[in-house]
């Protein structure tokens, strides 16, 4: 297996009223290729943070974080733009998704990026949303609303998709449904983070990371992930 | 805790508040500016000429007998009646002086308003009052003995008062002088009694109890007394007219562009507010929903810009006096003599500025309701655009198929946020607006200038001759000058309705020197087949080529009739055109009274039967001086413009960008580099840039034009013009801006965070 992800001795700092603040300290850890990992956390423990940083959204303040065999934390910004271009599809618990641009559109848009962009119809089709193509967003549901960030992230084509919180906001029904969409990825050879506070998460991860006070506690492989349809919501 | 919101909110959009602060503060500078001294030079000269009775009536003829002013004082209609001699002297001792001489009985018509001295005696023969202007710019003070000179004949004086009188407000040598030169000219008083043998009295000054019965007391009068050759009113009166028409055609200009400018800003303030409001839509939202009362939030965000609006109309009202007001009537007061002119701030400057706060908290208001009466749960979303039609999409036919993608987008999100960028667009295009609308004034009064001195007026220098000039002086004229002249000829035109109406013909022997154009300014070949009349003239009098009409001379008895053989237009001249011999034709003497000449002439060498020498250069100094007050006007407009121009374009790009900063947030994460989103933004503001400038320009030669038609006197009869130039600098100046100002606020999409930006917004 072909590792992903590595990050080395990864610290971000932020600085409030001459105070340095420590959102994540010393953080080491290798990610492989087509997995499933869940970090699970407190509120405040950092794993937003951590998700920004391996997503090229910001940068480390110490440390080296090594994408797909590329060193990105001395990246530019431009650098930085491109690698999520071609690399990652972002899902974020609000779903920022471009109000003034219908279903079909905020999906068409990553055509612009990359060439390996999916058809957008049919990743649309893929969450189930082929009836609502010309919708604007606020006339969703939330769910539906997520699963146009979803089909957006995918239509990229991306090797890794990284979510915060992408149930956070929706019933638990709703939860599953994504949550397959997700696990389904990983079969294609992508690499799905997913950030939760949900710990069942973890009974279908193949990896999970915990975190705390912007430190890792423990990293464990689950040897036999149950399947989705298993797990008791 | 609302209030720390409120001052939280001012910080973050301290830019947002400045701007709003500048605009509203700056307009009403210019509307309370303009009008304090307009208003004021209206009350302070309405004031003056009721306390210092100007004469409603003037009667002219060879000379007025006491039993004359008997029967005129006698009329149920009349007040007070003065009679006087006027004459044109000179000062002894210094050369190149003219002193309108004026010799009365008595002050009890247009008196004089005395700065320093004593007020006119009769008995005082001895002395004089003088034109205070004229004894500032010449160094005469109270005390101060000087020599008058009327042809031979020699006054020894002493100045007893300095004086200003209401039918002086506007002292000219001559008609053909625009600026008052208080050095060269000047007018005086002198007790009649200081000519020992009795003189004639030509003018009589009526003060009339009701002044709308004019008609009707000119008829009786004239009937009773067989002296009056003519009848004037005020409107007659150079120096009413002078001042009267100053304020009139200024009101109108000044008035329609300062409120321009206020209706411009004002609308950018109001829909920066809507917008600003929009925004707040989530937290309006949220604070509802937390239970805070209606009454609470929406006084929340007005109070917001109720406090800023007043501030900022108050101090604009003040600076705008101190300034502008001030600044201007200085400026007018050196043209016209008004004592006591001072600044007047009417009620509707006031409601002016009320209005635009009121306006701007309705707006606040307005919109708060609107969200707030939209169920919590939807006001918590973001609101809908309005286009919902999405199968037809302008992108995907004809020939945008094949456009950019960054075309494509902007094209989308200006056609789905309709109100947004209309309200740019109206933003911007008041600008262009404005800015045409002030370059085009002055266009417009450049391109007048050069119809009347480059297509009418074909000489250096023109003679100006006596009354009574005799035939031998006449003759050794022309033999020295040419015999290019004209006589200007006044005469009472009877209506069709019965009335008559004061009208004056300009016979032309000088078709060398002086063209008679028509409406496209080309010169027209007048024959002796009749007369041709102006076409504003033919408008108000209804006489058409062929009509026939009856005239009288002033001062004759005979009438006379003739016939309208064309139509011609002139600038500044409503009046009838012949040829020396057509007015033979009709029976008529042409007694020529100027003569043209192609030299420049010096003008201090009056020969004999002359009495004036003007110049070309003279009189295109005068109306350069004119020009010059008006141009300063015109460049505080100009000047106010642009700098009203860039507050609005900075206003509108930082609108713009912090509505678009969230979902270029979002492309950001999706991996867009930050070029590409400068050139969306960019691209973005250029269209409506281009949408704008193309409505702009027009819109603003329309204002010039309405300006130019609501302003100009009757006399005259000019189109509006914008030059090529102007509108080339008006497009130009505001893409520039706004484009400047868009790339500059672009370079910030860079430094948008992704990680807060993204949160923020939620
Ligand atoms: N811009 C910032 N400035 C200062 N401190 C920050 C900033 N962003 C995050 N933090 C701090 O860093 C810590 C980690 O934040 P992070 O968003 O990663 O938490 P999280 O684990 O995602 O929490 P949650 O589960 O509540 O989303 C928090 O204590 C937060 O207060
Ligand atoms: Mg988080």
């Amino acid at each position: 297996m072909s590792v992903a992800l590595s990050l080395r001795n990864v610290s971000k700092s932020y600085s409030t009223g001459g105070h340095t603040f420590k959102a994540l300290d010393g953080v080491n850890l290798d990610i492989e290729a087509g997995k499933l990992v869940v970090i699970l956390g407190p509120s405040g423990a950092g794993k937003s943070t951590l998700l920004n940083l391996i997503g090229g959204m910001d940068t480390p303040t110490q440390g080296t974080i090594t994408a797909f065999g590329t060193d990105i934390s001395g990246y530019s910004e431009n650098e930085l733009a491109d690698y999520r271009a071609a690399n990652v599809g972002f899902i974020f618990q609000f779903y920022n998704i471009l109000p003034t641009l219908t279903v079909l559109e905020n999906v068409s848009l990553v055509s612009d990026l990359t060439p390996d962009a999916m058809d957008a119809g049919e990743a649309l089709k893929a969450v189930g949303l082929e009836e609502h193509l010309n919708k604007f967003p606020n006339q969703l549901s939330g769910g539906e609303q997520q699963r146009v960030s979803i089909a957006r992230a995918i239509a990229k084509n991306p090797s890794m998709l990284l979510c915060d919180e992408p149930t956070g906001a929706l019933d638990s029904a709703t939860g599953v449904t994504i949550l397959k969409l997700l696990k389904e990825q990983t079969r294609q050879g992508k690499t799905v983070i997913i950030v939760t506070h949900n710990s069942l998460f973890a009974d279908v991860a193949d990896v999970v990371v915990r975190l705390k006070n912007g430190k890792i506690r423990s990293v464990s492989e689950v040897k036999d992930p149950r399947s989705i349809d298993e797990v008791e919501w | 805790m609302l209030k720390r919101k409120l001052y939280r909110d001012l910080r973050q959009n301290l830019s947002q508040f400045i701007v709003i602060f500048v605009m509203v503060m700056l307009s009403v500078m210019a509307f309370a500016g303009v009008h304090a001294y307009m208003d004021g030079m209206r009350v302070s000269g309405d004031k003056y000429y009721a306390e210092y009775n100007l004469a409603d009536m003037w009667l002219t003829g060879e000379n007025f007998s006491a039993e004359d002013m008997e029967k005129i004082t006698s009329n149920d209609n009349v007040d007070k009646a003065d009679r006087r001699l006027t004459v044109q002297g000179t000062l002894e001792g210094r050369d190149g002086v003219t002193l309108e001489m004026n010799l009365i009985e008595e002050n009890e018509v247009c008196r004089m308003y005395v700065f320093q001295g004593t007020a006119f005696d009769p008995k005082e023969t001895d002395s004089v009052w003088v034109d205070r202007e004229f004894a500032r710019a010449n160094g005469y003070s109270v005390g101060d003995s000087m020599t008058l000179k009327y042809t031979s004949f020699k006054m020894e004086v002493k100045i007893a008062g300095l004086v200003e009188t209401p039918d002086h407000t506007y002292s000219i040598k001559d008609s053909t002088e625009i600026f008052p030169d208080h050095h060269s000219y000047g007018y005086v008083y002198l007790s009649s009694g200081v000519i020992p043998f009795r003189i004639p009295f030509p003018f009589v000054m009526i003060d009339l109890k009701d002044p709308s019965l004019f008609d009707e007391t000119k008829l009786q009068l004239e009937e009773e007394i067989s002296a009056i050759a003519a009848t004037t009113g005020r409107t007659e009166l150079a120096s009413w007219v002078g001042y009267n028409s100053e304020v009139e055609e200024g009101e109108t200009y000044a008035f329609v562009f300062t409120f321009l400018l206020l209706f411009i800003a004002i609308l950018s303030v109001i829909t920066t507010m809507n917008r600003f409001i929009r925004k707040e839509r989530t937290q309006i939202g949220t604070l509802k929903a937390l239970g805070y009362r209606r009454r609470r939030i929406i006084l929340h965000y007005i109070s917001y810009n109720l406090v800023l609006s007043l501030i900022a109309a108050a101090a604009g009202m003040v600076v705008g006096v101190l300034t502008i007001g001030r600044f201007f009537l200085k400026m007018e007061m050196e043209y016209f003599e008004v004592p006591e002119a001072h600044m007047v701030l009417e009620p509707v400057v006031f409601i002016a500025a009320a209005l635009c706060v009121i306006l701007i908290a309705a707006v606040t208001w307005l919109s708060c309701r609107k969200i707030l009466n939209e169920p919590a749960s939807q006001a918590l979303r973001t609101e809908v655009p309005t286009v919902r039609n999405t199968n037809f999409s302008l992108t995907t036919r004809g020939a945008f198929r094949n456009a950019s993608t960054v075309t494509k987008w902007n094209l989308r999100d200006i056609g789905r946020n309709k109100g947004r960028s209309l309200a740019g667009i109206a933003g911007i295009m008041g600008c262009v607006m404005l800015v045409v609308t002030a370059l085009g004034m002055h266009d417009t009064i450049q391109d007048y200038l050069s119809w009347q001195f480059d297509k009418i007026n074909h000489y250096e220098s023109y003679i100006v001759l006596s009354s009574d000039y005799t035939d031998s002086e006449y003759e050794a004229l022309i033999s020295e000058y040419g015999d290019e002249t004209s006589q200007t000829i006044a005469f009472e035109m009877q209506e069709a309705d019965g009335t008559t109406s004061a009208q004056t013909l300009f016979v032309n022997d000088a078709p060398e020197h002086v063209r008679t154009t028509d409406h496209d300014r080309r010169a027209i070949e007048m024959t002796d087949e009749g007369v041709w009349i102006t076409e504003k003239l033919s408008g108000s009098t209804g006489l058409g080529i062929g009509d026939e009409f009856t005239f009288t001379v002033y001062g004759e008895e005979e009438p006379h009739t003739a016939r309208i053989a064309g139509t011609c237009r002139d600038p500044q001249s409503q009046r009838f055109f012949c040829t020396k011999g057509y007015l033979e034709s009709l029976g008529m003497t042409y007694r020529a009274d100027t003569i043209y000449v192609d030299e420049l002439l010096d003008r201090s060498r009056v020969p004999e039967g002359a009495e004036v020498i003007q110049t070309r250069e003279g009189l295109e100094t005068g109306v350069r001086s004119m020009l010059d007050r008006m141009n300063s006007v015109i460049v505080l407009f100009i000047a106010l413009s642009a700098v009203l121009a860039v507050v609005i374009l900075y206003n509108l790009g930082i609108l713009s960008f912090s509505e678009k900063q969230y979902q270029f947030a979002t492309l950001k994460v999706l991996g867009y580099r930050a070029k590409p989103l400068r050139r969306i933004f960019n691209q973005q503001g250029r269209i409506l840039a281009l949408i704008s400038i193309a409505l702009g320009l027009p819109a603003g030669y329309f204002m010039v034009s309405y300006i130019f038609s609501a302003a100009l006197g009757d006399n005259y009869d000019f189109p509006a013009y914008v030059s090529p130039q102007s509108f080339v600098i008006a497009g130009a100046a505001i893409f520039l801006v706004s484009g400047l100002v868009n790339y500059w606020l672009s370079g910030r999409i860079r430094k948008i965070d992704m990680v807060s930006s993204l949160k923020a917004n939620e």
